[in-house]
């Protein structure tokens, strides 16, 4: 590959010679011969801007062209095109040495740096960039590779490639000797530890070690590591206010810094555990088995009800937590304990709104009926609530003070008791979905409590995970 | 298969399901389950005890997770000792991962597999403890029993082998394991070849070869073993390694070998994607398709398993410090499953039991040691109704007992002391509390809702979503008896089962390019799609459709996995880049593709749907499952048209026009030929014609009068 540039040199002075001495335009017998020769000397022909035109774009043409736009500058900074362009070589290569060889497709490329040109006549402003220029014709939206989504690895490049021209490309990869000889090197490691502790093999009946093995791989598969194989998610994520997360928001996915972090905990509650039963076994010293047992408890404890609250703030919704539609509030006493709470309004009761709130307590449907009436008609979002069913909350005046008409709104209501001697406060967060940012949410309790609404802080979150009859069972299908 | 018999049930071909080609039932299916649950229904009415089939059906699965807890039961006793046994029949019999297969009406093969496989462990530690033939023998019962039930068994026809290879490694040969597996060998492979769906697999596959490679090098060993007394030692010594590495090559070269020469087949794709993990990704999209073969987050483990999953690892522990036979098998088991379950969330259900196992010797242990003392002392302060109390009376091995007395006489003085006991163990039955809090929580959110009557709670009372039911009683009301139902394969057994119709793919998806095919029609334009469908002489078109109602598991939303392998099968066709928008979203709304606005999924979806109003508060044709308004909002169907919508629109039914219904093609007048029958004239004169009317003005002939001039 090192001698790929000063060929390409020689080539590039051969040819703008031979340009200069003809000066139009090449005949089809030229350019098929010019493209062959250029493809012999390379399995991948570098093009520039004078060539691209004259070969790639110029007519007439009995063969149709891949090229790859790339820009491998290190100071371009683009870190994919260097796997891109690895990729590319191998179904190139492959491409070469198959039994169809001799035919009408050649692989090139174009680089930013030697034919910016093309990029901007072309108007790409990304790379890398594979697109098929058909014998015919200019090229259209469909002879560009969708790589966002397909990815670049060498046999879709080459079912890419026969989808285009029909040419079939069996993906031959150099064998990967990285790996082969990593392994070989492993193994010879390991045979002269074996060779030079021959005479005591004992480390083999070392059940610590295997115990230890055993474990560590087990901890690997139950935080994850397969699916992190398998899907390849970021290693952190920025989150919205411009920190990092640690972990994911969902349910189905999860970052790798958090499944170590789970390893890390697990592993440290799991030598709790076997701390504590060490320290109920041995036969050493009491102080020092129960300062054994005490630390081993701790860690226990410690650990686990911290993989329990990852787990938790990772659901929304575990018991006694929640995701609502009603986000959040203040404890009322009449929705104590209850789930998915949804409040209804509808203007189906003629003048009147009616109100229909609805609370899961252990699954058992709680639904109370209620009606309003804008008590003011200027005011807009001031409402006069009643539930003729509760007696002790026989009129409420509910204002909306906080409301973007899409997606939240808050509702506060502040009634007189007994004689004005305490007074009930009722505050909620209404959403339209049941999911919301949950920064989102913070965000306005702290607007609210910027306007004197202190108890904003207290108002507690709602569980609106797992509700019966919403289809948001946790799935793992999107 | 209770009204016909056996052997006709063996012998059903059923020309409903994958029109037009059909399915022999009998020999691609696990009959396990039916035979079980016919056998039940055959036992009782022997008895005299009238029980409905259905009712059985119903039932099995949870009386089959009780006998898989007797099972757990007896293999933790087995490894370990009674208490631990007590403990892993607790946590199997309440661990959600399990609970999901165990549910009543969930009629699974995997329900009663489980069983078997619980079982067949069982016996086989047990026969590999004893060396006797019979037990060894009841091991391939019970695997036989296996093999009937479930795919699954492959798992242990890998296991049992690679457990005995391990402890050959090892140099824990001894004539009982010899014993154990030759007999459970050569019976099991017969039994399983008797199964008609597994047929010669056995012999024929790489998936069974372990098993024979393992068989002949014990074989080898054996005769080994038996040359020692023959040989001097330093002369075996030698021949030993020899011989040992040749036959173990040999056996490894004979397998390649054979399949090479094609006599042995590779192996599946199925198990293959188990290694290779982005094989599935790109070859088998079918597969992928299935969320339950997606690969497991932590997330899923812990939500199946809780606690479990951080104590299982102690059990580990403490089974590979205190290694014996047995225990070899069930690290083993371990380390695999575990392996497995991450690979895929459906094989979580292999890595459950042992995760209980290993559980409850983490626990017994732990209760063993903390509460020695406690019998002594007062106890009674943790009289609550957790599991650990019933175990407290039960731990009376001889040597705990014998360190106990040890330690009585000295219990004050070095014992851990009141304080530290007794806090860790409320610690740790909080625990196990918060363990069965959430084992509750789960079952009654996620796993007991059942999948084909949908209930919404919104607006107070509980309305029940029937439309499934409503739509396939439509189907099996007005359809004609032979009609053919064209639908996604996710609801072919319910359309077979509930309207009794034809269908072209089902749950049982052994022929991916049938499927691709329903996938290319539902994928491509209605003209397009209407050759396919009469091709394939479709009647009807069913899609699932919850825009209205907001129900997310309908078919636009399973439509890419459609798009996904129908492009596997024709990538000319089917692109799967023309279904997204320039920027790579899939939307159903005015920026989506116009691929997918006119794809026959998004029209049927669709059909009508612009002028329906969901809420006041949003725009006609507003998708509530995507929140999205819709892109094509008038859409005119001229191949099919709309036969019953549901009342909530999840099920669409359409029906596919014949080629007279719709507006021909206009052909060209010169190629326009009309097709006339032989004219002929009635010979019968006008009088003899029966029933005509008295005095009928008779028409004269004459001629024409010439005209005027």
């Amino acid at each position: 590959m090192r001698t790929l540039p000063s060929i390409v040199f020689c080539l590039f002075m051969l040819v703008s010679l031979s340009e200069q001495v003809r000066k139009k335009e090449l005949s089809l017998a030229d350019r098929w011969q010019q493209m062959s020769d250029l493809s012999y000397r390379s399995h991948v022909i570098s093009l520039d801007t004078e060539r691209f035109k004259s070969l790639v774009r110029g007519g007439p043409r009995n063969y149709s062209t891949i090229v790859m736009f790339t820009a491998m500058d290190a100071r371009r900074g683009c870190a994919i095109c260097r796997e891109a362009h690895d990729e590319y070589m191998i179904t190139a290569t492959s491409h070469r040495y198959s039994k169809s060889y001799p035919n009408n497709v050649f692989f090139t490329m174009v680089d930013f740096d030697k034919g910016s040109d093309v990029f901007q006549s072309l108007k790409i402003n990304t790379a890398p960039m594979f697109i098929h220029f058909p014998a015919k014709g200019n090229y259209r939206k469909t002879d560009v590779m969708d790589i966002q989504r397909t990815g670049i690895s060498a046999e879709i490049i080459a079912k890419w490639v026969e989808t285009m021209t029909d040419v079939q490309i069996r993906v031959i990869r150099p064998p990967n000797y990285a790996g082969t000889a990593g392994l070989l090197l492993l193994m010879a490691l390991f045979g002269f530890l074996l060779y030079l502790r021959r005479n005591n093999l004992e480390f083999l009946y070392n059940k610590t070690m295997w115990a230890v093995m055993a474990l560590f791989f087990t901890f690997s598969m139950t935080s994850g590591q397969m699916w992190n194989h398998i899907r390849g998610p970021p290693f952190m994520q920025k989150s919205r206010n411009g920190g990092v997360s640690y972990i994911a928001g969902g349910s189905q996915s999860q970052l790798v810094v958090e499944t170590y972090i789970i390893i890390v905990l697990s592993a440290l509650s799991v030598s709790g555990m076997i701390l504590m039963i060490e320290a109920a076994s041995t036969k050493t010293d009491v102080k020092k088995r129960r300062i054994m047992a005490i630390v081993g408890l701790a860690m226990l404890a410690l650990f686990f009800s911290l993989v329990l609250s990852i787990f938790r703030s990772k659901t929304g919704g575990y018991p006694y937590s929640g995701l609502w539609y009603e986000n959040r509030k203040l404890q009322a006493i009449f929705q104590l304990g209850q789930k998915c709470v949804t409040a209804r309004y509808s203007d189906d009761l003629g003048g009147f709104i009616s109100v229909t709130n609805t609370g899961y307590l252990f699954n058992h449907p709680i639904t109370i009926y209620g009606y309003a009436v804008p008590t003011n008609e200027t005011t807009v979002g001031a409402l006069a609530v009643g539930f003729p069913e509760a007696p002790d909350t026989d009129q409420a005046n509910y204002n909306v003070i906080e409301v973007d008409y899409q997606r939240y709104a808050v509702v506060y209501s502040c009634t007189p008791q007994v004689g004005n001697l305490t007074h009930k406060e009722f505050l909620w967060l209404l959403t339209r979905q049941p999911k919301f940012p949950e920064p989102e949410a913070k965000q306005i309790v702290r607007r609210l409590m910027q306007r004197g609404i202190f108890q904003a802080y207290e108002m507690q979150r709602t569980v609106q995970f797992l509700c019966p009859g919403r289809d948001d069972l946790p799935d793992f299908e999107f | 298969m209770v009204k016909h018999g056996f052997y006709n049930f063996l012998n059903w071909f059923d020309e409903r399901a994958w029109y037009p080609l059909g399915r022999i039932v009998g020999g691609t299916v696990y009959p396990g389950l039916m035979l079980t649950s016919g056998l039940i229904h055959h036992v009782l009415d022997l008895l005299n005890i009238p029980v409905h089939i259905r009712d059985i059906c119903v039932f099995l699965a949870p009386i089959f997770s009780g006998l898989t807890a007797i099972a757990t039961f007896l293999l933790t006793r087995e490894l370990w000792s009674n208490g631990a046994g007590l403990f892993a029949a607790c946590f199997i019999a309440i661990v959600p991962g399990y609970i999901s297969r165990s549910v009543a009406g969930s009629y699974d093969n995997e329900g009663i597999a489980i069983f078997a496989l619980m079982f067949t462990y069982f016996l086989w530690v047990r026969s590999v403890k004893t060396g006797s033939v019979y037990w060894a023998s009841l091991t391939a019962l019970s695997y036989f029993y296996m093999v009937s039930a479930w795919g699954g068994y492959v798992f242990i026809i890998n296991l049992i082998p690679l457990h005995v290879f391990a402890l050959m490694l090892m140099g824990r040969y001894s004539t009982r394991l010899y014993t154990a597996y030759t007999t459970f060998f050569i019976l099991g492979l017969l039994c399983s070849m008797q199964i008609p769906f597994v047929g010669f697999q056995p012999i024929r596959t790489s998936e069974h070869m372990a098993s024979a490679g393992v068989f002949a090098l014990i074989n080898a060993f054996a005769l080994l073993k038996y040359l020692q007394p023959f040989v001097s030692r330093a002369q075996l010594r030698h021949f030993f390694l020899v011989a040992a590495a040749g036959s173990a090559a040999l056996v490894f070269l004979a397998v390649v070998g054979l399949t090479y020469a094609g006599v042995i087949a590779p192996w599946s794709g199925r198990f293959y994607s188990l290694w290779d993990t982005g094989y599935a990704k790109i070859h088998i999209p079918i597969i992928a398709s299935v969320s339950e073969h997606q690969p497991t987050t932590w997330f899923s483990f812990f939500f199946d398993l809780h606690i479990l999953v951080l104590t299982y690892p102690v059990g580990l522990w403490y089974c590979i410090k205190n290694i014996n036979d047995e225990r070899v098998f069930i690290v083993l088991y371990a380390v695999s499953a575990v392996y497995f379950a991450g690979v895929m969330v459906r094989l979580m259900l292999t890595l459950t039991p042992v995760v209980c196992v290993l559980s409850a010797i983490a626990f017994s242990q732990f209760f063993s040691l903390y509460l020695r003392e406690e019998r002594d002392g007062s106890s009674g302060d943790s009289d609550d109704d957790d599991p650990a109390n019933g175990n407290k009376q039960l731990y009376d091995k001889a040597g705990k007992l014998r360190k106990m007395r040890h330690e009585r006489q000295s219990a004050e003085s070095d014992g851990l002391g009141m304080n530290v006991r007794t806090l860790s163990l409320v610690a740790v039955i909080m625990m196990l509390m918060m363990f069965a809090v959430h084992c509750t929580w789960v079952t009654s959110n996620a796993y007991s809702s059942p999948s084909i009557v949908l209930a919404s709670y919104s607006g107070g009372e509980r309305n029940i979503l029937d439309d499934f039911r409503e739509g396939y009683y439509w189907l099996w009301q007005n359809t004609p008896e032979d009609a053919r139902v064209m639908s996604w394969w996710d609801y072919g057994y319910q359309i077979a089962g509930m309207a009794n119709r034809t269908t072209l793919v089902d749950n049982n998806t052994w022929n991916n390019s049938h499927i691709a095919l329903v996938g290319k029609a539902m994928s491509s334009n209605e003209s397009a799609a209407y050759e396919i469908m009469t091709a394939l002489d479709v009647d009807y078109v069913l899609v699932i459709f919850g825009g209205v109602i907001g129900y997310s598991g309908d078919d636009i939303n399973k439509f890419l996995w459609m798009v996904r392998i129908a492009e596997g099968e024709h990538p000319q066709d089917i692109k799967e880049s023309d279904f997204f928008t320039e920027r790579g979203e899939f939307r159903v709304d005015s920026g989506g593709s116009r691929t997918l606005l006119n794809c026959l999924m998004y029209k049927l979806s669709y059909y009508r749907f612009g002028e329906m109003k969901t809420d006041y508060r949003v725009p006609a044709g507003y998708d509530r499952t995507r929140n999205a308004e819709i892109g094509n909002k008038n859409i005119a169907l001229t191949y099919l048209e709309e036969a019953y919508t549901t009342e909530h629109w999840l099920v669409r039914i359409y029906r596919v026009k014949k080629p007279d219904e719709f507006n021909r093609p206009s052909i060209p007048k010169r190629e326009r030929r009309i097709k006339r029958g032989k004219v002929t004239l009635s010979k019968k004169t006008a009088k003899r014609r029966r029933g005509s009317l008295k005095d009928q003005p008779v028409v004269v002939k004459g001629r024409k009068p010439a005209a005027r001039a």
